[in-house]
């Protein structure tokens, strides 16, 4: 052959620098944040990025092995949110973020929400995120995990929820996890401190409640389960307040098998308990059947014993707190109504499975730490409580009627 | 003439000194120096009614149902020297809440702890401002939750410095009192140290006069700070705390020279402003009497 390149060569060449030139972004516009995800509804998923300048936008997703979709908005924007619904149940589905035609960054993959007829699925609880080490390596268990989505207790970015420490804080840390799933917080008091937590609410793509039109408060079915997101750092949440009002509504209207709510601080904790909070919401927790409580704030992790009436004896809510996403860790003094508390970085997995319900706390290396299977009884005998993941962690038991 | 002084200082009149380490406030009380070789005892009650926490955005979170806080106090002191008069406090707790519509509902009560005081009333300025000053030493009983309970388990020490105003500089029959308090209490454990410091103004008048009673009503203001909203042996928030309260306070008084007789103080009180705080309505009661 002559010493001339050869013509396929140059076409190779040619071809690979086309493709490189087309994920370098049109006329500079460059990807500055995500993608990340969002749950707008019961069955849509939002899928979120940021430019640098503004620009059209475009989705193209496909379930896999299946046909590809595409949605455009043509609005001109930098912050850019597309709605995906009519997803079907639980599938896993692959995608694509364009600015106008350009792509923006290469496919990923995310599950569809469930509808309710679904009875099994997994979900994390994390909370008080910050630093970058611990919110990494917890990113990373979220996606070996295969969750459908992770709780954030609040407290998402130190050290005053302002929109300049969003990025260090939070978008960069998790990245691995947010292109994969959504993280559905809740507000907390370093959330509130900037301008009442503005930068929270445009920075996720959450339910809109229909008592005040916004997301400070919000709740979402995910197969056989209910999530409720309270505010308990901006907004009253008394008797009469909007807030109690919308949430005697959701649980009452509630048919799930499980329901779930969550807020910052605890009402129950071996630090620094919410007294207000558990005076006024605990009786109407357990008046509505609500299963677990989920909290942050105070930096560990705890389990309480299922309490109900004020008291740890007998079935009851159990009152869970993870805030060990990072942030310096707490010190208790451990109460009564405590069944485990450690002062530890952690993250929970939740497995539900029909009426069975296991939750599991695990370091940020994945060992777990404990666990406790909730059982709801059922007309026939309980089933079988499964076997412990591990011998020198044995689950507890609760069945709750 | 010592007699009717010390009469005048008895609890007619506004003082912080009824606030005792977490206690309601109780405006009957006061700090009152017997004569020496003397007793004086009083019995002070508050009951507390709370309808909602106020938030320190000035959210109001209303509670769905009754919240009270009642407690007891027995106080007696001896004065072994003029103008000195060391004495022992006892108080006794009711708290509860019943959430409406729901079977769940609290009731605590007991002994939260003992307090032990020093009164200091200096002698020989009876037609001025007359001072007086309280140092006291509240040990209670070790807390666990302390979500309505009748002890937060936080020992506390406490100072408060009070003004009477007797019949001299003030035209009769106006009377009036201000006072200040200032309580600390150590950390312990993981809970830190704890701040608190109140003022109280009260000014009133005599009403009726009789042969040996008087009858008075003043007007009642205060104003509170501290450094967690740990109120009535309750921890609410570990945020700082801050409110006022105003009210009106009857009192009638048993004078006749020379011979300690009792006296009884009625109040109704009702929070202004609160951060971080509780919001209520109170009601003070107290009975003294010099042996």
């Amino acid at each position: 052959m002559s010493r001339r390149s050869h013509p396929l060569r140059s076409w190779t060449a040619v071809g690979g620098l086309v493709l490189l030139s087309s994920f370098n972004v049109r006329e500079g516009t460059a990807l500055t944040r995500g993608p990340y995800l969002g749950r707008v509804s019961d069955s849509a998923v939002a899928v979120a990025w940021d430019t640098d300048l503004a620009g059209g936008s475009r989705v193209d997703f496909a379930p896999e092995g299946g046909g590809w979709a595409t949605i455009r908005q043509d609005e001109s924007t930098r912050k850019h949110v597309v709605v995906l619904d009519g997803l079907a149940s639980g599938e896993s589905y692959r995608y694509r973020i364009y600015s106008g035609e350009v792509p923006l960054a290469g496919e990923s993959s995310f599950r569809a929400p469930r509808d309710r007829r679904e009875a099994r699925f997994r979900f994390a609880v994390i909370g008080d995120t910050s630093g970058v080490d611990v919110p990494l390596r917890i990113a990373d268990r979220l996606v070996e995990a295969d969750v459908d989505f992770a709780l954030h207790m609040g407290d998402v970015v130190y050290p005053s929820g302002a929109e300049k420490d969003y990025d260090a804080q939070f978008f960069t840390p998790l990245a691995r996890w947010l292109s994969h799933g959504p993280v559905l917080p809740t507000l907390g008091n370093h959330d509130v401190m900037t301008d009442r937590g503005a930068a929270y609410l445009a920075n996720f793509s959450l339910p809109v409640n229909d008592a005040t039109g916004n997301s400070r408060f919000y709740a979402f079915r995910h197969a056989n389960a209910l999530f409720v997101s309270l505010d308990v750092e901006s907004l009253e949440f008394g008797a009469e307040s909007p807030q109690y009002e919308w949430l005697v509504r959701t649980l009452s209207g509630s048919a799930e098998t499980w329901k779930f709510v969550y807020l910052h601080t605890p009402p129950y904790s071996s630090a620094h308990a919410n007294g207000v909070a558990r005076l006024i919401l605990c009786p109407l927790f357990e008046r509505y059947g609500v299963d677990v409580v989920l909290a942050g704030h105070e930096h560990l992790y705890e389990r309480t014993h299922p309490i109900r009436a004020f008291a740890s004896s007998g079935p009851g809510v159990i009152y869970l707190t993870e805030g060990g996403g990072g942030a310096n860790l707490s010190q208790f003094r451990q109460e009564e109504f405590s069944a485990y508390v450690a002062s530890r970085f952690s993250y929970v997995i939740a497995d539900v499975e029909g009426s069975t319900l296991t939750l599991s706390a695990r370091e940020p290396d994945g060992s777990m730490f404990d666990s406790v299977v909730v059982e709801k009884s059922a007309p026939n005998p309980p089933r079988p409580t499964p076997k412990p993941p591990s011998a020198k962690h044995p689950p507890s038991i609760v069945v709750r009627p | 003439m010592r007699g009717r002084v010390a009469l005048l200082t008895l609890p007619l009149f506004l003082a912080a000194a009824g606030r005792g380490s977490g206690q309601s406030v109780n405006p009957t009380s006061s700090v009152a120096v017997p004569d020496a070789g003397h007793l004086h005892a009083e019995f002070g009650f508050t009951s507390y009614r709370v309808d909602a926490f106020v938030e320190k955005s000035g959210a109001r979170q209303e509670f769905p149902g009754s919240l009270d806080f009642r407690v007891g106090v027995l106080r007696l002191s001896y004065s072994p020297i003029e103008s000195f008069a060391l004495g022992l406090e006892v108080p006794y707790r009711w708290s509860s809440y019943g959430p409406s519509g729901s079977a769940a509902s609290v009731l605590a009560r007991g002994n939260p702890g003992l307090g032990a005081y020093l009164d200091w009333a200096p002698p020989g300025r009876e037609d001025r401002l007359r001072p007086a000053f309280r140092l006291e030493y509240m040990t209670l009983r070790t807390g666990t939750d302390p979500v309505l309970t009748v002890s937060d388990g936080g020992s506390r020490f406490s100072g408060t410095f009070q003004l009477t105003a007797l019949p001299g500089p003030l035209p009769a029959p106006w009377r009036g009192l201000a006072s200040l308090r200032v309580e600390y209490g150590p950390p312990a454990g993981d809970d830190p140290r704890h701040l608190e410091s109140s003022v109280q103004l009260q000014a009133g008048r005599r009403l009726v006069a009789g042969r040996s009673l008087e009858l008075a009503a003043s007007a009642v203001a205060g104003y509170q700070a501290s450094s967690e909203a740990r109120q009535e042996e309750n921890l609410f928030h570990n945020r700082t705390s801050h409110g006022a309260f105003a009210g009106v306070l009857l009192s009638l008084e048993t004078a006749r020279s020379g011979i300690p007789l009792p006296s009884l103080s009625l109040s109704l009180t009702k929070d202004l402003c609160p951060r971080n705080a509780p919001s209520g309505w109170r009601v003070g009661l107290s009975f003294t009497r010099a042996f």
